[in-house]
């Protein structure tokens, strides 16, 4: 028997489900981490579901900021030294959108939550910080310290983020 | 530039599409009920073990004595316990077994049926001023507990300012406390009489005082007149004098003298109404050389219970009680047994004689009663392991129960 909650919940995923596995992947910058961030944020809203009085996507992509940084924390004490060794080398693309992918990989993040909210979510920093529990002055110094990064890392992406921040 | 960057980004984000697990929804209601019935459990968990510990804490040991609450009628404690820091006001604690005076000149009362000791408030009790003045003049207790522990009895001392400076001190009434009733009255002293040189009880209720009598000759520090024998009875006022002086045993044939301070003695001293004066030697090899030996009562016609009070030296010796028999009594089993060895220093003691069991001539009697074995359990040492080891449980249960919070 289905009850009133598991039937919106299934609505709630059905019509938002694309729109989260993109932002997951802007995210985690990897397939499978995505979709298991989606999975992890959409468990923790079921367990949840009658307490969040709120926007449930709000709460669903709250959960998916956090618990991407909280994974990304586990990640770098397991994997800093295979990525020190082994990870290979960047091939040289021509298309923007490589490079862009490639030079997100490279953020932190932070970093990478903070652009994405910013220029793919569209919020203001006022409502970046909110959302990640920041400060407004962290999330502006956060921005301008990423597109540097990525200005370095890719040049060819200025045409993108500009000459300097 | 935002905007190129913002389709650049959806354009990137569009190249991934993938479904979320349709099962997301029951193991999210099924991670639900875990995490309830492991907080559930985790609570219960540490409520048995809180519980279980306390149980064990505070139920009764199966291999020690079980408690047996207050003594039914009273004991001489074994130990005198230290005083606690409050003071006593309600006076009706139904019956002491020691009240001494401290050294700070405070009456001390031992409940006789706790064991505890509480320092006291009496009424028209002499101060501390009072008893530095009349140090020369005291030769026993002030505070005189009944042989059966329900009445105190003392002089309402009082210092006087001539106006120059010069203090005298003079004794109005006697007071005295019924434990019982927690009141206390006072009673006249008896004609001609003033401070007395000591006070205690005779077997019949009587208060017994020793005053200076009349000098005969000119009286010095080392001519003082004779001590005179009154006995007072404390609900008529009436007086008489008492042919004998001192502690006066059961049927008033004799007497133990009480010694002035500066009297050294190595024996207890008697005194009988036919005017012989003989004297129970000490043993040398128990009694401590130099104490001064104090009579408190007696606990059977011939059977003293005296306050030895060693003097100071480098092995420092507490005062302690000790069984005496007067010399009326010939190859008595009781020559001397002390059966309080550690008693608080005091300027003076006074016990409630009949608490003392009868004599059975077995050295090994107890005469005191060990209430150390019938305190609260969370008194007892041997418990402290178990506290710690509660708590330590009972911090690892909390320490559980935050994680399955923060895992939930």
């Amino acid at each position: 028997m289905i009850t009133d909650d598991e039937a919106g919940f299934a609505e709630f995923v059905a019509g938002r489900q694309a729109a989260l596995s993109r932002t997951a992947y802007l995210l985690t910058g990897d397939h499978h981490l995505a979709q298991d961030l989606v999975q992890a944020a959409l468990l923790q809203a079921a367990k949840h579901w009658k307490r969040i009085h709120t926007s449930p996507e709000a709460y669903v992509r709250r959960a998916m900021y956090h618990q991407n940084i909280s994974w990304w924390r586990r990640r770098r004490i397991l994997e800093t030294a295979l990525v020190e060794h082994d990870s290979p080398s960047v091939a040289p693309d021509t298309d923007l959108r490589l490079s862009l992918d490639q030079a997100l990989g490279h953020l932190t993040p932070r970093q990478r939550t903070v652009l994405v909210l910013r220029f793919y979510e569209d919020l203001t920093e006022a409502e970046t910080a909110r959302a990640l529990g920041l400060s407004t002055s962290t999330v502006k110094s956060t921005t301008r310290q990423a597109l540097a990064r990525l200005r370095t890392l890719a040049p060819e992406l200025a045409q993108l983020i500009g000459a300097d921040a | 530039m935002t905007t190129q960057l913002r389709e650049e980004l959806t354009a990137l984000a569009d190249t991934q599409t993938f479904s979320p697990d349709p099962a997301a929804w029951d193991r999210g209601r099924r991670a639900r009920r875990n995490a309830r019935v492991i907080r559930v459990a985790a609570v219960a968990a540490v409520v048995a073990i809180v519980v279980g510990v306390g149980a064990v804490s505070l139920a009764p040991d199966r291999e020690a004595p079980q408690p047996a609450g207050e003594v039914r009628g009273g004991a001489i404690p074994s130990r005198i316990p230290v005083t606690k820091q409050d003071f006593l006001t309600d006076l009706a604690i139904g019956k002491a077994s020691i009240a001494y005076v401290d050294e700070n000149s405070m009456p001390v009362l031992v409940d006789a049926s706790t064991g505890e000791a509480h320092r006291t408030v009496l009424p028209d009790f002499p101060t501390q001023q009072a008893f530095r003045l009349t140090r020369d003049l005291r030769r026993g207790s002030w505070l005189a507990l009944s042989p059966d522990g329900l009445r105190l009895a003392y002089p309402t001392v009082a210092v006087q300012d001539d106006g120059t400076g010069r203090r005298s001190f003079i004794t109005a009434w006697y007071r005295v406390v019924d434990l019982t009733s927690g009141t206390s009255e006072l009673v006249a002293l008896p004609p001609g009489t003033g401070t007395p040189l000591a006070m205690s009880w005779t077997a019949d209720g009587r208060i017994a005082v020793d005053v200076l009598g009349t000098p005969t000759r000119r009286v010095t520090k080392a001519n003082t007149p004779p001590a005179v024998g009154w006995t007072v009875d404390p609900a008529t006022g009436d007086a008489s004098t008492s042919p004998l002086t001192g502690i006066v045993a059961p049927g008033g044939g004799i007497s133990a003298v009480l010694p002035r301070e500066s009297d050294l003695v190595d024996a207890v001293q008697f005194q009988t109404s036919s005017d012989t004066d003989p004297v129970s030697v000490l043993p040398t090899d128990r009694y401590p050389e130099g104490a001064v030996v104090q009579p408190l009562g007696w606990v059977e016609p011939d059977v003293l219970v005296a306050w030895i009070d060693p003097p100071p030296s480098k092995v420092t010796e507490p005062p302690r009680l000790a069984l005496v028999a007067s010399p009326e009594r010939p190859g008595s089993d009781v020559d001397f047994r002390e059966f309080l060895p550690r008693l608080p220093p005091a300027l003076s003691m006074s016990i409630a004689v009949d608490l003392i069991p009868d004599l059975t001539g077995d050295p090994d009697q107890e005469l005191t009663h060990d209430f150390s074995a019938t305190s609260p359990a969370d008194e007892d040492p041997d418990r402290l392991p178990y506290a710690l080891g509660g708590l330590a449980a009972l911090a690892a249960g909390l320490a559980f129960v935050r994680m399955m919070q923060k895992r939930a």
